[in-house]
């Protein structure tokens, strides 16, 4: 699809390949939180070989050597450089590290006003706000929109259960809770596609409740949160009627409008790169294929059956919100 | 010669258990011991199988095996199997089965409850069992997050048997705790000091006092969270007052020292073992301890580390972080005292040797990725991610599996009297350690790769597909081992060679015995003078069978052992033990009854199995003790003893309260911590009314409990004298405890308290309660005590009812005081 070609112009080519293969590694970095993790994530894998070795041949050389031979090292040394020096001189070396670059990570002024996204997770998929754009604020799912380059402040929350807002090639990630509001700070240094998925187990369809975390050159952001805006407003035709007959009771077809919220938004639909909380590519033919199979494709999920409704309206439906 | 002889026969006769039905009133440790051991092996072969389900349905993407229904049952049952109804009861089966013996003693502290502690965990375990055959198993994460386990989003069922069923399970591993606790202090050799006492001992007192206060806080959210489902008071509701971060408090304060319960026993064995495979003394012994206690105080700093992505002040973070990493220096004393040992020694191989080596490799790799998961940052990536699930099968696999396999090949002589063959068991350990690295080291990748936990099904091409081919290929590799080495014991038990004593030249007590042991462990108690007895002098077990120790003939048919001084060691009385009894049973079944109709949504009738188990336990009260003070015993080593089973402060029961009323202390403090925290944190709070609590009603309550006390502790120090003032004063008191917990009970109705609107209603009510409760249970253990009196089982010696009366009352006030206090506190503020 369109969005995603424009995307990948932008990245560096080698890591787009890369990227690709693994979508959601935290060791394909993106972001300088997700950088600065791996970076210490290999210190600390070839330092862990390192110490398991050093044990491992300690412990066979012990079994395995000849005991007429003088032991090399005195149980007191062993204790206090093995047991005491070495681990306490590697978890001070650690924890500073970790104090240094966790706080670095956290939302904090760093003198660049961050761009906010205001996400409320639900089972299964994500609500997405953007309460600082024109004529805010400006409702969409499953798919957030931002700079690149720029600090980005998720600002998380939970309707439901406890679910875990992750994008891996960015950062970590953080819990979206009932009754409790946690801000995530990300940063994508390139214009690119980002995955995300929920971490935290949510319930039948915690393995279906992808994202997609898309960064833009500010000025190309502005153009396509413009156009999200002006989506779901030809109030003409069946399929519009059809759809308040049967799906405005959970959806808004409003860009503008968050409530109902008990299903995604679906003004811009046609603009998405997926269906389904990131599962299924959005192509045509897709919507339709969910109004008919949503209980095989997401089995599970909370939208009501509509094999009772006349197919031509559900036909009618699908197109209309193609169409927008 | 034929002394002993006579002894033995007389001491088989004694020992001797029933057959047929009466079975089930055995109370043996060894017998117990085992019991447990095959039950949680049992359950170890259903979790294994939990394990293949989960991993044929990784092994390829969008896998049509099981759907989500079915593998959220799966994999949270695959937890829970493991951690409760394996992991904990086998480490409770192997300390029953050993201690006494390793100890030199006949038996422990309180058979029955140990035989209690059992059939509420067969019962628990097939409550959870039955549910996943029906399948309305537990599907919400063995770690029960709310509101995901709420009755708003999980409505059957299947969250009600895991809050029911593991706090059944739960109560048994308190009553083990107990047992624990209270035998290894107590029921010791002669001249068995703590200093001189084997490291398994240390191990296993630190795990069960970890036990007694590490389990009550999830004990005590169970409760409040299966209230909120039945009743639908809101504790952890954010709409009304509640929040869903306190149940994971009360969860990680119980779950992190968990994972040090089931490590420390397992360093018992590696301990244990070393230093007979070395053919050397531990090295460093007393650092060793240091490192033992050590583990078990950090242990309770540290479970914020699984809730480092909820979003806490930084602050917090950084202090969690550090006591995270800092856990690992005990550890790293530890495994180091090992190697030294080693190298001090002439060590052997064998088949014990090769699974602790496989214990060495993965548990340091799983105990480095721990010190990776404790730096906040690294931890927020992979958090929930297949790293973890590799990490903790590192650490518990490694930390657990392989030292008790280890254990396994090491005792199995020691309960069958036969040896293991060769071939077999390193065939079996090899493809157990291959399959193992390969399941799960590449997961960490996986992990890495963006993979989280508890996802049923995944797409192609996200690079997660070999690696987790490679995990279920090494999943099923290292079954086959399992199967093999089931295969081996099953073999060794039917061609083993047969072993008449000692086949390893170990120096602890439990090889002085005859193999395969009987019932009554030693001829005669051993009287030991360094921390290896069988070194320090290997002709004990000879002088032990020779009847040349302590409490050789059996007398007036009586089951004894010795109790010594805690610290020292020094004989200070003789323990008489109940032998086979029904109430243990009775009482487990009522608690069966209690749970099942609470589980079944019969409320009213729950009660009904309460009262089952308070009469049981009446009657099991009522069979301890005699209606005659004893007669000092000569002890067979020159000295004269008093029988102390239930007489004065060396009594083991006194000390059983004790340990007992600090479990439910932290149960109190966990309350009373979940209260703060809603105060200071929780959602909607303040509520909208504060509970008026007059100075009036306060001093109301304080009036009625404090005579309760008082007299209470009166009738102890006067128990000496007249039998009619002993009466009134004990009678007295049981007044004072029927008054204060009506006055209690009252207490949320006068002050209005509407437990379902407000996550603060609700919590006072509990709060109220639980006071009520307990000085409901005063004045029933003082009308107790004052109708044994009445009936001669209480004298100026044997005075274990009025000592208990007396302690629970002291419990009584003092927990009734602290929650009317933190009740009027916010009122008073305000």
């Amino acid at each position: 699809m369109f969005l995603h070609e424009s995307a990948r112009t932008h990245a560096a080519p080698l890591a787009a390949t890369a990227a690709e293969q693994t979508p959601f590694s935290a060791l394909a970095p993106a972001g300088p939180a997700a950088a600065a993790i791996a970076e210490v994530w290999w210190w600390m894998f070839w330092g862990s070989l390192v110490v398991l070795a050093l044990v491992c041949v300690l412990a066979l050389h012990a079994v395995l050597r000849r005991s007429d031979r003088p032991v090399p090292l005195s149980a007191r040394t062993l204790i206090l450089g093995g047991g005491i020096a070495l681990p306490l001189s590697v978890i001070t070396v650690l924890l500073f590290h970790g104090v240094r670059s966790g706080d670095a990570m956290l939302p904090q002024d760093v003198g660049v006003e961050p761009f906010r996204v205001e996400v409320t997770a639900r089972q299964w998929w994500w609500e997405v706000r953007y309460p600082d754009v024109d004529g805010a604020p400006l409702f969409d799912a499953n798919e957030l929109l931002v700079p690149a380059g720029r600090p980005i402040d998720i600002v998380l929350e939970a309707d439901d259960v406890i679910h875990s807002f992750w994008v891996p090639r960015l950062g970590g990630k953080l819990d979206a809770i009932p009754g409790k509001t946690n801000v995530l700070r990300l940063t994508a240094d390139e214009p690119g596609v980002y995955r995300g998925l929920c971490a935290e187990f949510c319930g039948a369809q915690h393995a279906r409740m992808g994202f997609h975390l898309l960064a833009f050159e500010p000025e190309e952001l502005e153009g396509r949160l413009g156009a999200r805006a002006e989506a779901g407003l030809d109030r003409e035709g069946a399929g519009s009627q059809a759809f308040a007959q049967h799906c405005a009771a959970c959806h808004s077809a409003d860009g503008r409008i968050g409530e109902p919220a008990a299903g995604p938004n679906l003004a811009a639909v046609r603009q998405r790169r997926h269906l389904v909380a990131g599962w299924l590519q959005n192509e045509p033919g897709q919507l339709r294929r969910w109004l008919d199979d949503h209980q095989t494709i997401k089995p599970g999920n909370l939208m009501s059956d509509f094999s009772h409704v006349d197919p031509a309206e559900l036909d009618a439906i699908a197109e209309w919100l193609e169409g927008q | 010669m034929t002394l002993s002889h006579i002894n033995i026969a007389e001491l088989e006769r004694v020992w001797a258990n029933p057959s047929g039905w009466r079975r089930l009133t055995v109370v043996n440790h060894s017998v117990i011991g085992k019991r447990f051991l095959v039950t949680a092996m049992f359950f170890f072969a259903v979790g294994g199988v939990l394990a293949m389900l989960i991993r044929a349905q990784l092994a390829t993407p969008d896998s049509a095996f099981l759907g989500h229904a079915a593998y959220n049952q799966v994999f949270t049952m695959h937890g829970t199997v493991m951690m409760f109804l394996f992991a904990i009861p086998a480490i409770e089966g192997l300390a029953l089965y050993l201690l006494p013996k390793m100890l030199g003693a006949r038996d422990l502290a309180f058979p029955r409850l140990s035989a209690f502690g059992y059939y509420c965990y067969l019962f628990g375990g097939l409550i959870l069992l039955g549910a996943l055959v029906f399948g309305v198993a537990p599907d919400s994460g063995w770690f029960m997050y709310t509101p995901l386990s709420g009755a708003v989003f999980t409505p059957g069922i299947n969250a009600d048997v895991w809050l029911l069923g593991i706090t059944f399970v739960e109560i048994s591993a308190i009553a083990i705790g107990v047992e624990l606790c209270v035998s290894i202090l107590r029921v010791r050799a002669a001249g068995m000091s703590l200093d001189r006492m084997p490291l398994f001992g240390w191990y296993l007192l630190i795990t069960a006092g970890m036990i007694i206060v590490g389990f009550p806080p999830l004990i005590l959210g169970s409760i409040l969270l299966e209230v909120e489902r039945a009743f639908d008071w809101p504790f952890f509701d954010p709409t009304r007052g509640g929040d869903p971060l306190l149940w994971q408090h009360l969860f990680w304060l119980f779950g992190h020292p968990e994972v040090y319960i089931i490590f420390l026993p397992a360093a018992a064995i590696v301990s244990t073992l070393i230093p007979v495979f070395a053919r050397h003394a531990i090295v460093g012994y007393t650092l060793l301890v240091v490192s033992i206690v050590a583990t078990g105080f950090i242990s309770f700093g540290l479970w914020v580390h699984h809730m480092f992505t909820v979003g806490i002040p930084h602050l917090a973070l950084v202090f969690f972080s550090a006591a995270s990493m800092l856990v690992a220096l005990p550890t790293t004393v530890q495994v180091f005292a090992w190697i030294a040992t080693l190298y001090a020694g002439r060590p052997r191989l064998s088949v014990p040797m090769l699974h602790l080596f496989g214990f060495l490799f993965v548990f340091v790799f799983g105990g480095l990725t721990g010190v990776m998961l404790a730096l906040v940052p690294f931890n927020w990536q992979v958090h929930d991610t297949h790293f973890v699930v590799a990490h903790l099968h590192y650490v518990l696999v490694g930390g657990f599996l392989f030292p008790l396999f280890a254990g396994l090949y090491y005792w199995l002589p020691h309960v069958t009297g036969r040896m293991s063959s060769q071939g077999l068991g390193v065939a079996a350990f090899w493809l157990i350690f291959g399959g193992f690295n390969l399941t799960f080291f590449g997961m960490h990748f996986t992990g890495l790769l963006g993979m989280p936990r508890r996802i049923y099904t995944y797409q192609s091409e996200l690079g997660w597909d070999l690696l987790n081919l490679l995990s279920s290929l090494g999943g099923f590799v290292m079954t086959i081992g399992l199967g093999l080495l089931v295969l081996d014991v099953v073999m060794h038990w039917r061609f083993g060679r047969r072993v008449k004593r000692d086949p390893w030249q170990a120096g602890t007590l439990e090889w002085a015995q005859a193999l395969p042991p009987p019932l009554y462990n030693f001829v005669s108690l051993p009287e030991v003078a360094g921390r290896d007895p069988l070194w320090d002098d290997p002709d004990v077990a000879a002088k032990l069978e020779r009847g040349e120790g302590r409490l050789t003939r059996p007398r007036e048919g009586w089951q004894e052992t010795l109790l010594v001084a805690p610290m020292s060691g020094r004989p200070d009385g003789v323990l008489r033990l109940p032998g086979p009894s029904w109430w243990p049973f009775v009482a487990a079944v009522g608690l069966a009854g209690f749970f099942v109709a609470f589980l079944l949504g019969a409320y009213a009738y729950s009660p009904l199995g309460l009262l089952v188990t308070l009469w049981a336990c009446l009657r099991w009260a009522w069979d301890t003790g005699s209606d005659a003070d004893p007669d000092p015993l000569d002890s067979g080593a020159g000295e004269s003893l008093t029988v102390h089973d239930v007489a004065g402060a060396q009594a083991p029961g006194a000390l059983g309260l004790v340990f007992t009323l600090v479990a439910n202390g932290t149960l109190l403090a966990s309350l009373l911590f979940g209260y703060g925290f809603l105060w200071t944190v929780g959602p909607d709070w303040p509520p909208e009314d504060w509970m008026e609590l007059s100075a009036l009603v306060v001093a109301g309550l304080a009036v009625l409990l404090l005579p309760g006390w008082w007299a209470a502790r009166r009738a102890h120090a006067v128990r000496g004298g007249d039998a009619a003032s002993l009466q009134r004063l004990l009678l007295g008191a049981t007044l004072a405890g029927v008054l204060g917990a009506l006055g209690f009970f009252l207490l949320p109705v006068l002050a209005e308290l509407a437990p379902r609107t407000h996550a603060y209603d609700a919590i006072a009510t509990v709060m109220a309660g639980y006071a009520g409760f307990h000085a409901a249970l005063a004045a029933l253990l003082s009308g107790w005590a004052a109708w044994r009196h009445r009936c001669g089982r209480v004298s100026a010696l044997r005075d274990l009812d009025l000592r208990i009366a007396r302690g629970f009352w002291t419990y009584t006030l003092g927990t009734g005081a602290l929650i009317l206090t933190a009740l009027a506190l916010p009122g008073m503020l305000a």
